[in-house]
């Protein structure tokens, strides 16, 4: 078995105004979730239909699961399964014969069909509205039918491009929940498209930022937090006036204080000690009940990422 | 293969035929086409509706109607209803879909076609055969509706199946095919009729001769041969337009 994934190098596609993906080099390991992060139109969908042999790329060359995408592309569906911008559902069908097609078509057999919808569809509440036409169903609904589907066949990789788009937040988080779950039931490893960071935070151990198809980082959500912008200190007590604040702005590495309330919210360079910065503010008759550390958000790392106009992995 | 043909012919069943307005529409449309073709026509015409030499080339057009509405849908209905990218993710070939969507609505089409004849034929029986006497069509006449209403079937639906892979709703691509039928009904007989009217008298008159002399049998066979070529050529030109990553982009 493979050792990698989905593996792409110098992966571009063209159409007649746009480069839509530049270059692309991805190594993704098995059983890893991984998010392909960026705003809309900067090359994600295409880069999964690249994937999924739906594209023939312009250059470059992508593997899945050991199969060139271009060469093999009915094998790489084969063992994949995908959940594109739309849910694709036959809304005419009940989710019970929107499963049993996609089971079949993927060369499962009747009973494993029959065993499978009830496997996937009972933890997400959907088994006993097997029945119901699929287009009577909420947005919601719709789409955790799709993820159930996208797994239907036990495929050993599954793309999911943008899962809780147009979901509301509470069915947002819902589908989240029952992704991270059935994610690691099944041991697959998943490409998501997002510009969603909420998806990346919860699901994703590896993620990759894009823009206008470029690959602008790549690592653990951490690691791209601490590549993008160092680290933050919270400081929560009393007496941390103006002319604390103004010592600590005075301090080589301090980029930043911030009052809020009555704490301080510090952005400090790597090289800052805690220690130095408490020992500071009870110098200057600073009253200190907590001090937390902290990091800037994966939003916010992606934003300075993107706005930051770094250059390409 | 066959088993994939198969899922996508019952899946377009399901979808297109068994839901689309409701189960009640459609058995009034096929109510409807029983009535009409298999009871009323045959009772205004009578005996002679088994009898006369023509009725070939009303049977062999009948599908044209029948299939327009399904083949329409085939793709273009799939692209409307932002299905036709996951059926396109799946393990399923090229040809098992394209096949399994001409399959559809030729075995509608081209089924419906061979049970009105039947009914017809019942029609006829109970109306007007005489005690003891049954009526029946005229075997070269069955065999002509067999052979060409399965080629025409075939033909119009893989045409209708081209125009849904290239149109982007099913109203456009329903309107391409009905002036693509209007064109095949009356383009042929407009230019045949145009090209005997421009020959001298006396090549028209022995146009004549040549035609009444002609062996029907071997006429029906040059022309089944003919629609055999043309519907391969037509499949050929359909399976080198289907190609996944033209759906895409398109």
């Amino acid at each position: 078995m493979s050792e990698i994934a989905i593996r792409t190098q110098g992966l571009t596609r063209d159409f007649p105004s746009v480069r839509a993906v530049d270059s692309l080099d991805l190594e993704i390991p098995t059983g890893v979730v991984f998010g392909f992060l960026g705003p809309n139109g900067s090359g994600k969908t295409t880069t999964v239909r690249l994937l999924l042999g739906l594209l023939e790329p312009t250059s470059g060359r992508a593997e899945v699961l050991g199969h060139d995408v271009t060469v093999d592309p009915q094998a790489v569906r084969a063992s994949t399964g995908a959940l594109m911008e739309h849910s694709g559902l036959y809304e005419r069908l009940t989710a019970q014969e929107n499963l049993q097609f996609f089971g079949r078509a993927a060369g499962m057999s009747r009973g494993d069909v029959k065993a499978r919808i009830r496997e996937l569809l009972e933890p997400l509440d959907l088994f006993d509205r097997r029945g119901e036409q699929v287009g009577t169903w909420s947005r919601g609904m719709k789409q955790k039918l799709a993820v159930a589907r996208s797994l239907m066949h036990r495929p050993r990789v599954v793309f999911l491009d943008e899962p809780t788009a147009g979901l509301d937040p509470v069915a947002a988080a819902g589908l989240r929940d029952d992704l991270a779950r059935l994610v690691a039931e099944e041991g697959v490893t998943v490409f998501v498209n997002t510009h969603h960071l909420a998806d990346a935070e919860r699901l994703c151990h590896q993620v990759g930022v894009v823009r206008e198809g470029r690959l602008l980082a790549l690592g653990h959500p951490d690691e791209l937090r601490t590549a993008a912008g160092g680290r933050r200190l919270e400081i929560a007590g009393h007496g941390l006036g103006d002319q604390i604040r103004e010592a600590l702005l005075a301090m080589e590495g301090v980029l930043e204080v911030r009052p809020e309330n009555s704490r301080l919210l510090l952005d400090l360079s790597p090289d800052v000690r805690t220690p130095d910065i408490v020992r500071l503010v009870i110098e200057h008759g600073g009253e200190i009940e907590e001090v937390r550390r902290g990091s800037e958000t994966l939003e916010e790392a992606f934003m300075s990422l993107l706005e930051g106009g770094a250059d390409a992995v | 293969m066959l088993s994939d043909i198969w899922l996508v012919v019952v899946k377009e069943y399901r979808e297109v035929l068994l839901r689309q307005g409701g189960r009640r529409a459609n058995i009034l449309n096929m109510v409807l086409i029983f009535a009409v073709f298999g009871v009323f026509m045959p009772l205004q015409t009578g005996e002679w509706w088994v009898q006369q030499p023509w009725t070939p080339i009303f049977w062999a057009w009948l599908p044209l109607f029948l299939v327009s509405a399904l083949v329409a849908d085939s793709f273009a209905g799939e692209r409307e209803r932002h299905t036709l990218e996951t059926l396109l993710t799946t393990r399923l070939s090229d040809k098992a879909i394209l096949f399994g969507k001409i399959a559809a609505a030729v075995i509608y089409g081209y089924g419906i076609l061979l049970a009105v004849m039947v009914v017809s034929l019942f029609t006829i029986n109970i109306a007007f055969a005489a005690p003891r006497r049954l009526l029946f069509y005229r075997p070269d006449v069955t065999l002509a509706v067999i052979v060409f209403g399965f080629l025409i079937t075939f033909m119009v639906t893989v045409i209708g199946v081209m125009i849904s892979l290239k149109a982007s709703t099913v109203r456009q691509a329903g309107q391409a095919l009905s002036l693509g039928i209007l064109m095949l009904l009356f383009f042929p007989g407009l230019i045949l009729g145009y090209l005997y009217r421009v020959l001298p008298g006396d090549t028209q008159v022995r146009l004549l001769d040549f035609i009444e002399q002609l062996n029907p049998s071997i006429v029906l066979l040059t022309v089944a041969l003919i629609f055999v070529a043309v519907d391969a050529i037509f499949l050929a030109i359909a399976m080198k337009r289907f190609r996944r990553s033209r759906l895409i982009d398109e």
